[in-house]
């Protein structure tokens, strides 16, 4: 059979199963229910729980789960290298070094709020919206909102004198990270590597939470410094093992939760199905009869039983929605969404395929004796 | 042609309703399958017509046994060289007359439109055209028979099988179904006939008692 007549005999199968479908309202309204039930159980119970927990991870996540934090004494020792030396780790997905703060005030005014200023080496300065490379060498500041706001530079354009001496431009506004809010105001001078510096505080971010520990043990042991008691490091490993607690149980809970509503509704699926083929026996033995193969009764019934699970799932799915929003519960993610669906299709064609193949081995002589 | 060949059936395996038997039908006649309720009229139509596997003995279509064949090709067998008429015409009472008659077309692999077309010619022939839209419990016995009746011919069937074809049918009626299985045999297919009804035996080229 050729590709061209393979697929036209897929489509007459479609068309066919469709057709039964629309000719058998009951029995295809009773499966479009059973299924879009099954949907919107699992979305308003394990959906709801894995929308409050990703709120909830959401949250822990934006306190900076994955952050280390090492405050150095002028006396430490530590200077900018230690990013060369980081970057040779496993486990890191951001590391910035920041000089100690001094006061930089608005060039214009005599008397102006004082704001804290900091050189910053980092070898990704661009994931904060700072550019690469900097117009004037050590002479550019980036300042974030609050700073600006408190240097009185709502357009983010002027000059800064610091306390110090020494005049820095602004050269733009930049978006301060959850992991960086403790640094705020912030003005940053980004440094070039070839110009390593003291550094007051390290900031390292690991690439997931469970790795908070180890990367804080290595960061610990490439400080490179003589006295311990120059440096203090501040983890969120509590934090990410929370974020881990929280991420196990509730998936946990919600995994098993799934299981058992699919693993139910598949078994009332099956048991209607299975009715419904008990009801239509003539028809299916008529049809084998005919010159209907038995693949052939078995490929009507599960199209047939896929295309009405679709049709459910979507409605269960939209109701599930609808009613999430309306409790102003956390909606779980589109994906979670979509994969209920899928399943819930999966489940009602596997559901499926025993009264399919107890509708294919009908007798025809039997079936076409039934009044 | 098709002959059944020392075929021996039964449900029950101490108790078989066909034992040994043999028998040939040609092309060209209409043959009469009678005898007494339970002595297997209409298993042996369900033998001839590949919906059963007998427990001994073959069928062989034009001299070539089908007795090796899978599901598969029996079924596709049964759609495209066979035409069935059953006693109480065994259409899909959910679906359209012109859905009925066009069935096997799916089973055949044949594009509905094409089937359709030759569907209603049939229908036309035997009067049904204007039942086309209708639901089988919106016709009458005998017009629900000649809709079966089409959906049999649609392919123009090599074998044509009836199981108590005019049982339920008037006798206008039943001579509308008589001379179509004549037609048929008139154009070289072999056409048998389980009955009861005298009428219609009279009217076959040859009978056989069982």
């Amino acid at each position: 059979m050729t590709g061209q007549l393979r697929t036209a005999r897929w489509l007459a199968v479609v068309r066919e199963a469709l057709a039964t479908s629309w000719a058998q309202p009951v029995a295809s309204i009773v499966t479009i229910i059973m299924v879009a039930g099954m949907c919107a159980t699992v979305l308003l119970t394990t959906g709801r729980t894995v929308g409050a927990e990703q709120s909830v991870i959401s949250s822990i996540d934006s306190a900076g789960t994955r952050s280390i934090i090492v405050r150095a004494e002028p006396a430490s020792g530590l200077d900018a290298t230690v990013l060369d030396r980081l970057a040779s780790l496993d486990g890191i997905e951001w590391a910035g070094a920041f000089g100690a703060a001094t006061d930089v005030q608005n060039a214009a005014f005599d008397d102006a709020t004082r704001v804290p200023v900091r050189t910053v080496w980092a070898a990704d300065l661009t994931s904060i919206g700072i550019p690469a490379t900097s117009a004037i060498e050590n002479r550019s500041a980036w300042a974030s909102a609050a700073a600006l706001d408190a240097l009185g530079m709502p357009d983010a354009v002027g000059g800064v004198t610091a306390v110090s001496g020494g005049e820095y431009a602004i050269m733009g506004r930049f978006d301060v990270p959850d992991y960086l809010q403790f640094l705020e105001p912030l003005v940053m001078i980004p440094q070039t590597p070839e110009t390593p510096g003291p550094v007051s505080v390290l900031v390292v971010i690991a690439e997931r939470p469970d790795l908070v520990a180890p990367v804080s043990r290595a960061v610990q042991s490439v400080l490179a410094i003589d006295d311990v008691t120059t440096v203090t490091i501040s983890t969120s490993e509590s934090l990410a093992t929370l974020r881990g607690l929280i991420e196990g149980q509730l998936g946990s809970f919600g995994r098993n939760l799934v299981i058992i509503i699919f693993a139910l509704t598949a078994v009332l699926v099956a048991a209607i199905l299975y009715g419904l083929v008990m009801l239509r026996r003539k028809d299916f033995g008529r049809r084998r009869a005919l010159g209907a193969s038995q693949g052939l009764i078995v490929g009507l019934l599960l199209t047939q039983v896929a295309v009405l699970s679709a049709i459910g799932a979507i409605i269960g799915c939209a109701a599930a929605a609808i009613g999430l929003a309306a409790t102003g519960d956390p909606l779980p993610g589109l994906d979670f969404f979509a994969a209920v669906a899928l399943l819930a299709v999966a489940v009602g064609a596997i559901a499926a395929v025993i009264p399919a193949l107890a509708a294919a081995r009908r007798d025809p002589l039997t079936e076409l004796r039934v009044p | 042609m098709i002959e059944a060949r020392g075929i021996t059936f039964g449900y029950d395996r101490d108790a078989p309703i066909l034992t040994d038997w043999s028998a040939r039908f040609d092309a060209g006649e209409v043959v009469a399958v009678t005898g007494p309720s339970g002595r297997g009229k209409s298993t042996l139509l369900y033998l001839l017509g590949l919906m059963l596997k007998p427990g001994d003995g073959e069928v062989l279509i034009e001299g070539d046994s089908v007795a090796g064949l899978g599901d598969a090709r029996r079924a596709h067998l049964r759609a495209s060289l066979f035409g069935f008429v059953f006693q109480d015409a065994a259409l899909d009472p959910t679906r359209t007359v012109i859905d009925n008659v066009v069935e096997t077309a799916l089973y055949r692999g044949e594009p509905r439109a094409e089937a359709q077309g030759r569907a209603r010619e049939l229908m036309a022939q035997f009067g049904v055209e204007l039942r086309a839209s209708a639901k089988p419990g919106q016709v009458s016995g005998g017009q629900a028979q000649r809709i079966a009746l089409c959906r049999a011919l649609l392919n123009d069937p090599r074998i044509l099988l009836a199981d108590e074809p005019t049982g339920n049918l008037d006798p206008a009626s039943a001579d509308i179904v008589v001379d179509a299985f004549h037609a048929q045999a008139h154009s070289g297919a072999t056409v048998i006939v389980v009955t009861h009804d005298p009428a219609l035996v009279a009217r076959c080229d040859r009978r056989i008692e069982l």
